[in-house]
C-alpha cells in the first residue's frame, strides 16, 4: 500500500516536472545546481610587507661622552706671623725681668723707639695699654685711640722698627693675590642646536600619501625619537654628573671657609699672647734698673705691633673673602664650561646623527615618489 | 533541505531527460580576453598598489566545451578555459630591493544557454518532401538531411572563475622574503555571447565568437602594522572575449 502510493507520488511529480522541463528547456535544472550548491570564496593573501630601510633602521647609537673634570683653583689661605726678630727681643725683655740683661743693641732700639710720637705721654701710654687692651684691640671690641694710631703710623714709617711688626701673607688663588689681577668671567656662547621638530618640518615632503612614504615616517620619526631620547638621557647624565662635581666646589668652599676663618683666629691668638707676653715683661721690669724711657720705648712697640697686628689680621680678611668667592666662581665656572661642552660635543653628535637620518628618510621618500605610487 | 533538494533533483533528471537532450557537439578553441577595470586591478594585491584602476589587459584563453542540443534552436554549452596572467612589483628603496610577483590562474567554467538561427543550409539529396509548403517545414529538415550550414548564435550563460594566486617575495638588503605561497577561491559573472558558425565538413562546425563576461571575485588584503586586519578588494573580471573554436558534431 505505501509502495504503491510512493509510486504514484513519484510519478505525479515526474509527471510535473516534464511539463515543467518541456518549458523551461531543462535550464533552470543545472543552473540551481550551480546557484544553489556553490559559494563564493574570496581569495587569501600574503601578509601586508613591512617596509624596512636599511639606511633608516637602527641608528647607530650616539657615541658616549667622556666627563670632563675641570681644574680646580687652588687656595692659599696665607698667615699671619711674629717676625723672629720680635720673638728675640720679647724673649731678652722677659728673660730681663729677672735677670736685668736687655741688650745694648735692644736697649739703643728701645730708645730710639721711645721718641716716638712724644705728645703721647709715657703715664697714658702705660694706664692704657694693658692685657685687656690688646686682646680687646685685636679681636675688635676696642677701638684704637687717635694716640694710638698716631703711634703705629710713626712706628709702621721707620723701616728699621717695621721689622719688628708682624708679617703676613694674604691669600691666593693659583698663586695670585686676588682683587682685579684674575681674568674677568666672559660668557661662553651656545651653540644653536636646531630643533629635530624643526627638521621635520623643513623636510620636503612630496604630496604621495602611501604605505611606503607611510613606512619611511614611521621609521624615521620613530629613529628621531631614539636618536632624541638617546641625547636627554645623555644631557640629564652629564648635568647629574657636573652637578655631583658643581655640589662638591660648593662643598670645597664651605671646608675653604671654615679653614680660613680657623686660620685667622689662630692668628689672632698667636699675635694676643705674643703682644701680653710682651706687655707683662714691660710692667716686670725692674724700675730701679730700666726707667720710664725703656717702658715708655716699649709699650709704643707693643701698641704698634697691636695696632698693626690688626690691621693685618683686617687685610687679610677682605683677601680672603675676595678669594673664597672668587675661586668658587672661578670653579663653578669652569664645571659650567666643561659641562657646556660636553654638552656641546652631546649635540653634535645628535645634530650629525638626525642629518644623516633626514639625508636617509628623504632619499627614501624620493624612491618611494619616483616608484609613483607611494610604494 | 538544501542538500536534499538537490539530491531529488539529479534523481528525477534523468527521468525528465528522457527524449529531450542530445549531446550534439564537442570542441577546442581559444580566444583574447581583455580584461577591463572598472576597480583597481590585481597589482593592488601587491604590496605598492595601483590606486586608479586598471588598465586593460588581456589573455589568451584556450578552452574546451560541450553541446547539448535542446531543441532545434537552443542548446546548452558548457566549456572550461584557462586564462594565465602574471603580475610584478619591483621597489628599489634607500638600498632595500624588493621584488614581488603574483602568478594569476583563472580558470571559468561557464553555462550557456545558445540560440541558434540558421543562416544557410547545408548542400545534399532532398530525399522527400522537398515539396511541402512552409508549415511542414521541421518535418522536412527531419527526413530530408539538408541541414543549415551556417548559423548565427547568440546567448546567455553563467560562468564560474576558479582563481589561483600565486604569491612570492623576495628582499635583497632586508627581512620580509617570502617563498611563493597559493591561495585559491572562486566567484560568478554573467555572460552573453554572439557569433557565427559555419560546417566546414560534415562533421566540423568552425565558430567565431565574441562574449563579454562580467564579474569579479574578492581579494583580502592585509594592512600594514600589527594586527591591522585586512581589507576585502573587489578585483573585476569584466570584459570583452574574442575568439575561435573548431567543434566536431556527434550526430
Amino acid at each position: 500500500m505505501i509502495l504503491q502510493g510512493a509510486y504514484l507520488l513519484l510519478n505525479i511529480i515526474e509527471t510535473e516536472l516534464d511539463k515543467l522541463m518541456k518549458k523551461t528547456k531543462l535550464l533552470l535544472i543545472p543552473l540551481l545546481i550551480l546557484l544553489a550548491y556553490c559559494v563564493p570564496i574570496e581569495l587569501d593573501n600574503i601578509e601586508a610587507f613591512e617596509y624596512t630601510f636599511p639606511g633608516l633602521e637602527a641608528p647607530e647609537p650616539l657615541p658616549d661622552v667622556v666627563l670632563v673634570t675641570p681644574d680646580k683653583a687652588v687656595v692659599t689661605t696665607g698667615e699671619i706671623k711674629v717676625p723672629q726678630k720680635a720673638e728675640e727681643l720679647v724673649t731678652n725683655v722677659v728673660e730681663a725681668i729677672v735677670a736685668d740683661n736687655i741688650s745694648e743693641e735692644n736697649l739703643t732700639l728701645i730708645d730710639s723707639i721711645s721718641e716716638l710720637a712724644p705728645e703721647v705721654t709715657t703715664e697714658y701710654l702705660i694706664a692704657e695699654v694693658d692685657d685687656a687692651w690688646i686682646e680687646g684691640v685685636l679681636n675688635g671690641t676696642i677701638a684704637p685711640s687717635p694716640e694710638f694710631l698716631q703711634i703705629s703710623n710713626e712706628f709702621e714709617d721707620n723701616e728699621e722698627f717695621s721689622a719688628l711688626l708682624s708679617q703676613f701673607e694674604l691669600p691666593k688663588i693659583d698663586g695670585i693675590v686676588p682683587g682685579g689681577r684674575l681674568q674677568p668671567y666672559s660668557p661662553k656662547s651656545r651653540e644653536i642646536v636646531i630643533n629635530p621638530v624643526d627638521v621635520k618640518g623643513n623636510l620636503r615632503i612630496a604630496a604621495l600619501v602611501g604605505p611606503c612614504k607611510e613606512a619611511a615616517d614611521e621609521l624615521y620619526t620613530a629613529n628621531v625619537d631614539k636618536l632624541n631620547n638617546e641625547a636627554n638621557q645623555q644631557e640629564t647624565k652629564v648635568k647629574a654628573d657636573y652637578n655631583i662635581i658643581r655640589n662638591q666646589v660648593n662643598a670645597d668652599n664651605g671646608a675653604l671657609l671654615i679653614s680660613g676663618a680657623e686660620a685667622i683666629a689662630g692668628s689672632v691668638v698667636d699675635l694676643s699672647i705674643f703682644g701680653i707676653q710682651l706687655n707683662d715683661a714691660i710692667d716686670k721690669l725692674d724700675p730701679l734698673v730700666y726707667d720710664d724711657n725703656v717702658r715708655r720705648g716699649l709699650k709704643i712697640y707693643v701698641a704698634a705691633f697691636v695696632l698693626q697686628g690688626k690691621s693685618q689680621i683686617n687685610d687679610w680678611l677682605v683677601v680672603f673673602n675676595l678669594a673664597a668667592t672668587e675661586s668658587l666662581a672661578k670653579n663653578l665656572d669652569a664645571v659650567r664650561i666643561a659641562e657646556d661642552t660636553i654638552l656641546g660635543i652631546v649635540k653634535s653628535n645628535l645634530k650629525l646623527a638626525l642629518d644623516d637620518q633626514k639625508t636617509k628618510y628623504i632619499a627614501a621618500v624620493d624612491d618611494c615618489h619616483n616608484q609613483g605610487a607611494g610604494g | 533541505m538544501k542538500n536534499l533538494y538537490i539530491l531529488l533533483v539529479i534523481f528525477l533528471m534523468p527521468i525528465g531527460l528522457q527524449a529531450q537532450i542530445v549531446f550534439s557537439e564537442v570542441g577546442a578553441g581559444f580566444s583574447s580576453w581583455s580584461r577591463i577595470y572598472t576597480t583597481p586591478d590585481e597589482t593592488s594585491l601587491l604590496t605598492n598598489p595601483s590606486l586608479d584602476n586598471g588598465k586593460t589587459n588581456t589573455v589568451i584563453v584556450p578552452s574546451l566545451y560541450g553541446k547539448l542540443d535542446l531543441s532545434k534552436t537552443f542548446a546548452l554549452k558548457g566549456s572550461v578555459g584557462y586564462a594565465k596572467n602574471s603580475f610584478e612589483f619591483t621597489n628599489e628603496v634607500a638600498g632595500l630591493s624588493r621584488n614581488e610577483q603574483l602568478s594569476q590562474a583563472i580558470i571559468p567554467i561557464g553555462l550557456t544557454v545558445e540560440l541558434k538561427f540558421p543562416l544557410s543550409k547545408k548542400s545534399g539529396v532532398v530525399k522527400e518532401g522537398q515539396e511541402a509548403d512552409e508549415a511542414d517545414a521541421d518535418k522536412n529538415v527531419k527526413v530530408s538531411n539538408s541541414n543549415p550550414k551556417s548559423f548565427f548564435i547568440g546567448g546567455f550563460g553563467l560562468s564560474r572563475y576558479f582563481i589561483q594566486h600565486s604569491f612570492s617575495r623576495i628582499i635583497i638588503g632586508g627581512e620580509g622574503s617570502i617563498p611563493e605561497s597559493k591561495f585559491s577561491g572562486n566567484d560568478y559573472g554573467l555572460t552573453a555571447m554572439i557569433g557565427y558558425s559555419n560546417y566546414i565538413s560534415d562533421k566540423l562546425v568552425l565558430t567565431i565568437f565574441s562574449q563579454y563576461n562580467t564579474g569579479a571575485y574578492d581579494q583580502r588584503v592585509y594592512l600594514e602594522g600589527d594586527n591591522a586586519g585586512y581589507e576585502v578588494k573587489n578585483i573585476s573580471l569584466q570584459g570583452l572575449e574574442f575568439g575561435v573554436s573548431l567543434g566536431f558534431r556527434l550526430n
